[in-house]
């Protein structure tokens, strides 16, 4: 077995190298005996130009398994090959799946994770505010019904959906176009370690690989892959995020769409995905109720009773509080409390959870 | 013959004597000055020339010699036209050499003889104060300014004949008089009054306890809501300069050229607000001699900084300094100066590019991604300097119509004025004078919180994400909002305030 991991290691690196679009014909030979052709068959059995021959001759005479089995155990990547007990079933079972994947974390977690639905949020990098909050909002929603959320670390809706799971303390995974050892964007190096920690960060590619922009559309196949079916936020006409959506009907997996403002170009990708008979979705409930997962949320008033132990002036503040976020400002002359009051008690409402503060915008009741 | 007078230079903000030696002597008739002066006082040959002629004396046609001792200093500008003239009449014997020996001068002579003002005649006077001298002529139009130093003579003097005339004893002039107290009086008028500002309340109650504790202060929000209407209005709420404050702000400004004629003391708190283009020369000050920039003129009153992020990074860069130091030391090949410059900041900036974020009347169209780069460009350091930001929404109509009657200045300035004594007592045996000044172990010292304070303060840094910096920031804070209230413990509602104005702490403020 130690051979086949061997192989798929030594395919994953050449993979690396040479990028992608690298067909592995997995239904007619095993891993290992495409691996060991002669040189002058294997370019043929990848599909690639005899040109090319010489450079796989190279890239197998060069390799070192036991260098790069090193570092996987220095950088404490687990690799996990096409084939293997552990591999996840619902990739296996796409057209090309990843002849191995690279992950930080645990292969307990990997399998507790997948053991769940998961559902990938995709969308737009440049994304609007709205695009953010739907993404953040979705993504929460659903982890708190035990929904696992796959997205690809992009800055983002991808960041959001990320963001929004590890917040309501879901699972997330996230799948990356470059070695998992790589942060990419930087940006995102908080994100990053958080996902580390409480989540995972997959990649089909061994570690140090750079991100390619050829790497990102092949990423996005395991995105979908992974998942039940694939949420678009936000996405321009030309997006990765329809990519995804594309590879997503391919392999059998649902299309599901946030709608948006007609004169925003950001909402053509979802606006013609629903025009083409995707799914609408409004709110995570949308999304449980088609996989017959029993939301809870309907069932909660939409906002808290007023909680019980507030003193005199937090219960002022908190009755002229809503849903909508209200300046300081505003809240003040609704209580009628002077403005060092409405501080304080705003200040202690938000410390206890119960309030959050939306930048530039004012306090808003938690949700 | 040979006669010798004191004068005066200024460098930085103090002056230093220098000797105006003059010598006569055989030879062909020609004038040089030596002792490295620059190109005024180069041709200060020609002013001399004709003031003298014009004022009816003879001008000497021999061979004149003028020292400027020290002469490894460098000299420059026009101030000692008259002394050299002085010395000339003195070394040709129209004048007693003797009659020198009293008094030093300093001035600009005009080609019919009469006198100018010059630059930093206040600190001329203290520095002749502090060299034991009787007295300093002074241009008129600087007498009134110089006189605000005590125990020595200030002649304020109209032209060159004047000056004469009053050596010679054949005319007096009586030393110029000041009546600081007075004029302080009558000249703090702020026409501004926070009365005039709608709405806000949360950012006037910012206002107030940045003005309290010397806090500076950040505001947030879409154009037109009222940012600079409120900054221009803090000099209003500020406790009034005192004489020596005001001598101290009027030196900067007769340094740096600034003093209007006819106005001899600064008597309200400077408040300066540069444009966001200002180079950072600009704002701590430089040139060959390096003259005071806008962060010394705003010294003891308020630097405003509109469109923070548009200033340039350097600009922004080079405040830190004189934040954290209170004044702005410049150097240059041939000499480093040291300027005061301890201002309150009072920054504003617009919450996104486009401006309109949070705005109820406008929706904005910033992408995240661009939130978070245009807030970025005011980095790190500088928002660690500052204590309290606040968010100052667009006013609705209703706001902008009612004609409730606010607060005027002068109610929040007497909550002010008592809050500062309260700081002066506590901190009397340290260097500090109001809150914001408070080093980090002085912070720990004076600003205990109840233990229920204490409580408050812990969870909010575990639930709002409060970065460590913030928390001595808060305690400042909520130090200074205990003293408005004139009580000596720091409790949980003081604590919940300062936490209320550390909005760019929480999560979000990125953009994000």
């Amino acid at each position: 077995m130690a051979s086949d991991r061997k192989t798929a290691l030594a395919i994953a690196c050449f993979m690396a190298e040479y990028g992608w679009p690298l067909r592995v014909p997995t239904g007619k030979m095993t891993l290992r005996e495409l691996w060991s052709c002669p040189d002058r068959l294997i370019a043929g059995l990848l599909k690639l130009p005899a040109a090319e021959t010489w450079r796989i001759a190279a890239f197998r005479r060069s390799f070192s398994a036991g260098q790069m089995f090193e570092e996987l155990r220095r950088k404490e990547v687990t690799l996990i090959t096409l084939g293997e007990d552990g591999y996840p079933p619902c990739l296996a079972e796409i057209h090309d799946p990843p002849p191995s994947i690279f992950f930080k974390g645990s292969t307990d977690r990997l399998h507790e994770f997948i053991r769940q639905p998961c559902l990938a949020i995709v969308g737009a990098r440049r994304a609007s505010r709205y695009g953010i909050d739907a993404a953040t909002a979705l993504a929460g929603g659903l982890s708190r019904h035990g929904v696992c959320i796959i997205s690809g670390l992009a800055s983002g809706i991808d960041s959001a959906a990320h963001r929004g799971a590890l917040e309501s303390l879901g699972k997330t995974i996230a799948v990356l176009g470059c070695g998992p050892d790589i942060v990419y964007p930087v940006t995102n190096r908080r994100l990053y370690a958080s996902l580390q920690d409480l989540g995972l960060v997959i990649s089909e590619f061994p570690p140090g690989t750079r991100p390619r922009p050829w790497r990102f559309p092949a990423r996005n196949r395991i995105i979908s892959g992974l998942s039940r079916g694939v949420v678009v936020v936000e996405a321009k006409e030309k997006s990765g995020a329809l990519i995804t959506a594309d590879f997503a009907l391919d392999q059998g997996r649902d299309v599901f769409a946030v709608p948006g403002g007609i004169f925003s170009e950001l909402s053509i990708g979802p606006n013609r995905l629903i025009r083409a008979g995707a799914t609408i979705v409004t709110e995570a409930g949308d999304i449980l109720e088609e996989y017959g997962i029993q939301s809870e949320s309907a069932q909660d008033p939409p906002l808290r009773e007023t909680p019980q132990d507030l003193d005199e002036n937090e219960q002022l503040i908190f009755n002229a509080t809503g849903t909508s976020p209200r300046h300081q400002d505003e809240l003040a002359s609704r209580s009628g409390l002077d403005g060092a009051s409405t501080a304080a008690a705003l200040v202690t409402l938000e410390i206890r959870g119960l309030l959050s503060l939306e930048q530039g915008y004012g306090y808003r009741r938690s949700n | 013959m040979l006669a010798r007078l004191h004068s005066y230079a200024v460098l930085g903000m103090d002056a230093y004597p220098v000797e105006v030696e003059t010598d006569l002597s055989r030879g062909l008739p020609a004038f040089s000055i030596v002792g490295l002066p620059d190109a005024a006082v180069r041709e200060s040959r020609e002013r001399v020339r004709a003031g003298m002629v014009n004022s009816q004396y003879e001008f000497p046609l021999r061979r004149i010699t003028v020292n400027l001792a020290p002469a490894d200093v460098r000299k420059e500008g026009p101030s000692f036209d008259l002394p050299i003239a002085l010395s000339l009449l003195a070394a040709s014997g129209q004048l007693k050499s003797e009659s020198l020996e009293a008094y030093g001068a300093a001035g600009e002579l005009s080609l019919d003889g009469s006198v100018r003002r010059i630059n930093g005649s206040l600190s001329i006077a203290e520095a002749a104060s502090r060299a034991k001298c009787r007295g300093v002529l002074l241009p008129a139009a600087n007498a009134e300014e110089a006189a605000l130093i005590d125990n020595i003579e200030i002649i304020g003097v109209e032209s060159l004949s004047q000056a004469v005339e009053f050596l010679k004893g054949e005319a007096a002039i009586a030393p110029a008089r000041v009546d600081a107290p007075a004029i302080l009086s009558a000249l703090r008028s702020d026409r501004l009054d926070l009365a005039d500002v709608k709405g806000q309340e949360h950012a006037r109650r910012a206002l107030e306890v940045c003005a309290a504790g010397g806090h500076n202060l950040l505001m947030t929000g879409p154009p037109g809501s009222g940012k600079t209407m409120l900054a221009r209005r803090l000099p209003s709420i500020l406790p009034p300069l005192d004489i020596a404050e005001a001598i101290e702000v009027t030196r900067i400004y007769s340094v740096a050229g600034r003093l209007n004629s006819g106005s001899s003391l600064i008597a309200s708190r400077p408040f300066r607000s540069p444009h966001h283009t200002i180079s950072h020369i600009g704002l701590t000050g430089g040139g060959g001699t390096p003259k005071p920039g806008e962060v010394s003129l705003s010294h003891l009153g308020v630097l405003f900084l509109d469109e923070l992020p548009e200033f340039s990074r350097l600009a922004l860069e080079t405040l830190r300094q004189p934040l954290e130091d209170g004044h702005v030391s410049i150097s240059r090949a041939l000499l480093s100066v040291t300027y005061p410059a301890r201002f309150m900041l009072v920054a504003a900036m617009n919450p996104c590019p486009c401006g309109h974020l949070g705005d109820a009347r406008q929706p904005c169209i910033c992408i995240p991604q661009r939130i978070a780069s245009y807030r970025s460009r005011v980095s790190g350091p500088l928002m660690d300097r500052i204590d309290v930001a606040v968010e100052v929404p667009g006013l609705t109509k209703k706001e902008l119509l009612s004609d409730r009657k606010r607060e005027s200045s002068a109610s929040v300035a007497a909550r002010v004025a008592l809050a500062r004594k309260k700081q002066l007592e506590r901190l009397a045996a340290t260097n500090a004078f109001c809150n914001a000044q408070m080093s980090v172990g002085q912070t720990e010292r004076f600003c205990r919180a109840s233990p229920a304070g204490v409580r408050l303060l812990d969870s909010a840094i575990d639930r709002l994400f409060l970065s460590a910096r913030a928390h001595h920031r808060i305690l400042k804070v909520s130090r200074t909002i205990a003293d408005l209230e004139g009580v000596t413990g720091i409790e949980p509602q003081h604590i919940a305030e300062a936490i209320s104005y550390r909005g760019m702490d929480r999560r979000g403020w990125d953009g994000f």
